[in-house]
Parts: C-alpha cells; sequence; structure tokens
C-alpha cells in the first residue's frame, strides 16, 4: 500500500514514506469519553540522496523549528493511502503542528530516515476530514 | 557516505571524521502533550561513535569527555559545532550549531570488542534557537 503526502507543496511519495500511522486518542485513565480527544499523524519514511536535484524532507525539517509565533507553524497536510487504484483513506488535517521530527543517518545505510509526529490544533480538530474509497 | 564533526570555541577545537562517527541523529522536539504549537522547542543533535587509541596524534574524543564534565560557570561550556553528512558527492545535511551544550555523554567499554564507543547529545541553547541552521542538497 503506498502512501502520498501533501504538506503545503512539499510532496512526499511511497517512493520515501515507509509507514504511516493515523492516531486519535483521549486520555486513557478516562472514566468517561473526555472532549481532551487528540488526533495525530506519525510518518516515517527515507531520506533519499538525490543526485543533482532536490529532495523535500529538508522543507519538513525548516517546518519543525518554526516558532509558535510565526503564523506559518500551522500547515495543511493531505494523506493518501493507495491501493489498487483505489484512495483507501483520506485524512486533511487542516492546521497541523510539528509534535517532533527526527532525523537519523548511520554508516551502515546509504540513506537517512525520518520520523514526523504532527497534531491538528486541537480547536480546529473538527474540521480534520477522514474519508476514503474512491478511484486515485 | 561519511559524516564530520567539527567543534570549535569554549570547548577547544576538534574534529571528528567518519572513521570515528557512526551515526548521527537531529531532533526538533516540543512537548508530546501540547494542543497547539508550543514555544518550547528544543533542538538537539545525537552523535554516536568509536573510541579508537591513537598512539601519536591523541584522541579527539577524550576532548567530548573532558567537555561534558565543564561546569556551566564556566564560560567555555558552550561551543560552536558543525556536522556535515556527505553522500555520492552530495552534501545531504549541513548543520550548524551556534551555541552547543552537552545534554549527556556517555562512554562505553567491554572486552569484546577493541574500541569503545561514545554516545553525545547535544543541544542549541533555547534562546539562541534561531541561530542554528540546516542546510543540505548541495
Amino acid at each position: 500500500m503506498g502512501v502520498r503526502v501533501d504538506i503545503d507543496g512539499i510532496q512526499l511519495t511511497e517512493k520515501e514514506i515507509e509507514s504511516f500511522r493515523f492516531i486519535s486518542e483521549v486520555p486513557e485513565d478516562s472514566n468517561a469519553r473526555t472532549s481532551s480527544l487528540s488526533a495525530t499523524v506519525e510518518i516515517k519514511g527515507k531520506i533519499l540522496t538525490v543526485l543533482g536535484g532536490a529532495e523535500s524532507t529538508i522543507q519538513i525539517e525548516e517546518w519543525s523549528r518554526v516558532a509558535a509565533t510565526d503564523a506559518n507553524c500551522y500547515r495543511n497536510i493531505t494523506i493518501k493511502t493507495v491501493s489498487q487504484g483505489q484512495v483507501v483513506r483520506q485524512y486533511v488535517l487542516t492546521k497541523a503542528f510539528v509534535v517532533d521530527y527526527i532525523e537519523d543517518f548511520d554508516i551502515e545505510q546509504g540513506i537517512g530516515h525520518f520520523t514526523l509526529i504532527a497534531r491538528q490544533k486541537k480547536d480546529n480538530l473538527t474540521d480534520l476530514a477522514i474519508t476514503g474509497g474512491f478511484g486515485a | 557516505m561519511g559524516f564530520s564533526l567539527n567543534v570549535s570555541g569554549g570547548p577547544g577545537s576538534f574534529k571528528l571524521d567518519d572513521t570515528i562517527v557512526t551515526s548521527v541523529k537531529l531532533i526538533s522536539d516540543t512537548p508530546n502533550d501540547s494542543n497547539a504549537r508550543s514555544n518550547d522547542l528544543a533542538i538537539g543533535l545525537q552523535v554516536k561513535g568509536r573510541i579508537i587509541a591513537e598512539e601519536i596524534s591523541g584522541d579527539p574524543t577524550l576532548q567530548l569527555a573532558k567537555w561534558s564534565m565543564i561546569p556551566v560557570e564556566e564560560a567555555t561550556c558552550y561551543g560552536q559545532v558543525t556536522v556535515e553528512y556527505v553522500h555520492a558527492g552530495t552534501t545531504v545535511r549541513s548543520v550548524e550549531m551556534s551555541n552547543a551544550f552537552v545534554v549527556s555523554y556517555e562512554e562505553s567499554f567491554d572486552n569484546e570488542t577493541g574500541v569503545g564507543t561514545f554516545d553525545l547529545l547535544l543541544r542549541q541553547k533555547k534562546d539562541r534557537n534561531k541561530e542554528y541552521k540546516c542546510n543540505g542538497n548541495f
């Protein structure tokens, strides 16, 4: 299954993305349904060395350091999981911010790896749209 | 593919090249329980590598161990750090930290391998976060 991500023009495709998780959670010690709901996405993938071109994960690195005082720290993320010509799921986050961003490089592999954890701004939670089952 | 780590300023000038450094991790970290983008951003760098005994030229990782023990009262506890990761003639990442300090430093030795290993965690001084630079793809 391929995962395609668009973060306000930063495009990542199945070539780079290895795994994707969508996490919806309320506090685990809650006795009843709580309004403290959060929607988090975790995207893991490769940092490919592009010969004579630009790879786009560096733009996510730059986003991860945008200060909270800057409106640009919130971005739109569209994530599609595609299989057999069908979009199985499409998640649209309208005001997403970076919780953590990690890049990993070592001497054993020729590529690096990244982990992006982003979350929908809590007061805009109802803007998050999850759809699926349409043609890619 | 190779790494190079250059340290200058307070802790002294020394260089760790790709014979020493085995992995580098760049970390942008905000509190995980945050409902909105937080100003509490920690920009860190984790470097792992080997401690190789050098009879003549000296072992630069010794400088890391000394740096990690500098108390905060000394001005030399902050240093300038640059890290480059080069692969196939392309500089994939070039990181510059203007006010880096040691969060943790560990050295491990055992009776199986001929070299020791170290694990260094650095962080940019938080009020100097804007001076942190990360470039790539050139």
